[in-house]
């Protein structure tokens, strides 16, 4: 087996992905790219709808920032609840946050 | 953004699942509507750029494929997403060449804002911090 067969594997990683308004997704960074398991942050611009109607065939849409972190297992929920409660996704009309399973994933590398 | 020390009550929502779907530019908008009518709560769209293989098979049809791409996040239930994602593979057309793709995984957990009286109608909790 060469040495690139075990890059990526030997630790459980979870992918974080938070959406929130737009502007925020620099601030969460800046929040968790130093917390222990935290291995690469991300962030880019999007457009997104939620639950907030106008009228009729008419969808509200609001800039959004879409962050996903990729963070070692046993640190994931902690992560999670970070993003939740800095974010304050808890509150109307901020946004979503989920977590997903990586079967397998690297992070970006350190500069040296 | 809020103060943690004053934030709401956090409640994972399991059993649900991320459609994603990469179309051409411009097809988003019609995918998200067709979502929303089949129970779709809410979705995300970012663009891209990217092509496929098969584009070079498709010879002079080729050029009619925009390299341009909008992406589309949808979290849902899972007892709504396969309605869900046949609904947006028809309205996508994504049966024709070059169309786009379509895919669900499922997700471990997710969270989001929940009304007070829906999380005490399930029991989830009775009284949220203002």
């Amino acid at each position: 087996m060469s040495a690139l067969a075990h890059i990526g594997h030997g630790v459980e990683k979870k992918l974080v992905t938070a959406i929130v308004p737009s502007g925020h997704g620099r601030l969460l960074l800046e929040i968790v790219e130093n917390r222990p398991g935290v291995l690469s942050v991300t962030h880019h611009h999007a457009r997104g709808t939620g639950s907030r109607r106008m009228r009729p065939g008419h969808t509200f849409w609001a800039e959004k920032d879409v962050l996903m972190v990729l963070v070692e297992a046993p640190q994931a929920d902690e992560v999670f609840k970070l993003l939740f409660d800095a974010g304050g996704i808890g509150d109307p009309h901020q946004g979503i946050i989920f977590m997903e399973a990586i079967r397998r994933g690297h992070p970006m590398m350190p500069l040296a | 953004m809020s103060n943690a020390q004053n934030a709401n009550e956090l409640i994972v929502l399991t059993d649900v699942v991320l459609l994603t779907a990469i179309v051409q530019r411009g097809a988003a908008d019609l995918v998200v509507q067709a979502a929303q009518e089949s129970g779709a709560q809410g979705a995300t769209i970012f663009h891209a750029r990217g092509t496929g293989m098969r584009q070079k098979h498709l010879g002079i049809l080729g050029l009619t494929v925009n390299s341009e791409k909008e992406i589309i996040y949808i979290v849902v239930p899972s007892e709504q997403a396969d309605r869900m994602f046949e609904r947006i593979f028809v309205t996508a057309k994504l049966d024709t060449p070059g169309m786009g793709i379509l895919w669900m995984t499922n997700l471990e957990k997710m969270a989001t804002y929940v009304p007070h009286e829906v999380a005490a109608r399930f029991g989830v909790h009775t009284e949220r911090k203002e």
